[in-house]
């Protein structure tokens, strides 16, 4: 038996992990409303940036199979890809603001959510610094899409990136370390399969975005 | 943590979080809310008894084949199945799709009620051909660009759910006797198999 590599590690149970994502799961579906019925909300833009990553597909799905990858891969990659995912995130936020556009009209987010979907679905291993690499990509383009939106009012742009990005580094840890915790077969192949479930739906969107862009 | 609640009271929490789910999903047609698309989109493979009980049957028989059929099925069915879907998008003509689907029914029945182990290729290329005509029949009826995303990940969610369910059912294989009752089990779904296909003709 492997003892778990990464500093993260805690204690815990799987059953606990699994009725904190159905809690998760509900709170997404609840979300949806007191956020679109508010063009701004009065709370503040740093919890509208918390909320801004949690509340579609498109941004949650990527940062998910990311942090499942980095789980899977465990050891020192366990920390450092979500680090670089995490940090190129928020230089894209900072490019959101500036109204350039990596967004692609999803493309980009589609993409990673089928790359890092099959890695997980295979538990691919990849180099080192292409891991890397890769989770600097599309963490560039997770961050660039939580700021550009031409229609969102965002009256202070430091608060929104701190709250969005503190969102997507909870998402990145938390499951990570899970993933990392949890080496029973079970839970293994439960993150196999949800890759899977990832990569498939970036695949139809990607097809869907295509046929439509014909 | 040192508050702890007891399972049951966990389950009861976790099922009123997602009875409400629906409630505030529904309240929205608002393109790009998560929970709309997502919710519509878990209900389709739900709709269809030809569709549900083929999905179980994929779970059920990956437990009778056992070790690597029972995790490996449930991971590679969603990419080709996608794949399926991506050929609906694209336009590629596709003929039978729903007497594929019907005729999956039959087959996966059969194959569980038989009982045999074929080797592991032979069984995912079976599954494999099927996962194509349901992928078909999803992506045809897929949304256009409005929560497209929330959409395919509730019915790629859905049918996921579906296998595991069915691998559930096929986990009765290791009670006494619990071989025979999966095989009856499949026969069962082989025998709806056959009634869908006689609706299919008389239609």
């Amino acid at each position: 038996m492997n003892p778990p590599s990464s500093a993260f590690a805690r204690s815990g149970r799987p059953l606990r992990a699994i009725f904190t994502a159905l809690l998760a799961g509900a709170g997404i579906g609840l979300h949806p409303e007191p956020a679109l019925a508010h063009g701004s909300l009065a709370v503040g833009d740093f919890y509208s940036g918390m909320l801004h990553p949690l509340l579609h597909f498109e941004t949650l799905l990527p940062t998910v199979a990311m942090a499942l990858w980095a789980g899977q891969l465990g050891g020192p990659q366990s920390w450092r890809l979500p680090l670089a995912f995490l940090g190129a995130a928020l230089v894209g936020a900072l490019v959101g603001v500036l109204e350039i556009d990596l967004y692609l009209g999803g493309t980009s987010l589609r993409l990673s959510m089928l790359v890092l979907g099959l890695l997980v679905a295979v538990r691919g291993r990849l180099p080192a610094s292409l891991g890397i690499a890769m989770a600097c990509l599309f963490g560039l383009f997770e961050g660039q899409i939580q700021t550009y939106d031409p229609e969102a009012k965002i009256e202070r742009p430091f608060l929104f990136i701190t709250g969005a990005g503190s969102s997507i580094g909870l998402i990145l840890f938390h499951v990570a370390t899970r993933v990392v915790r949890y080496r029973a077969f079970w839970v293994q192949t439960a993150v196999r399969i949800l890759g899977s479930w990832i990569a498939a739906t970036g695949l139809l969107v990607l097809a869907l975005e295509w046929a439509g862009g014909r | 943590m040192t508050v702890r609640f007891h399972s049951p009271t966990r389950a009861l929490a976790a099922l009123a979080l997602i009875l409400i789910l629906p409630a505030s999903a529904f309240a929205h047609t608002v393109g790009g809310s998560a929970g709309a698309g997502f919710v519509t989109g878990f209900l389709h493979p739900l709709g269809g008894l030809d569709h549900m009980l083929a999905m179980l049957a994929v779970g059920m028989w990956g437990a009778q084949l056992r070790s690597p059929a029972i995790w490996l099925l449930p991971v590679a069915f969603p990419q080709v199945m996608a794949l399926g879907g991506v050929a609906a998008i694209l336009g590629i003509p596709l003929f039978g799709i729903e007497i594929g689907v019907t005729f999956s029914v039959i087959v996966l029945g059969s194959m569980i009620a038989l009982g045999r182990r074929p080797p592991l290729w032979v069984a995912l290329l079976i599954v494999s051909f099927f996962a194509v005509f349901h992928g078909y029949a999803h992506g045809a009826e897929l949304p256009g660009k409005t929560g497209a995303v929330a959409y395919s990940a509730g019915f790629v969610t859905a049918t996921g759910l579906l296998h595991l369910t069915g691998i559930g059912i096929g986990l009765v294989v290791k009670l006494p006797h619990g071989a025979k009752m999966l095989r009856v089990g499949g026969s069962a779904i082989a025998a709806a198999g056959l009634f869908l296909a006689g609706q299919l003709l008389v239609r």
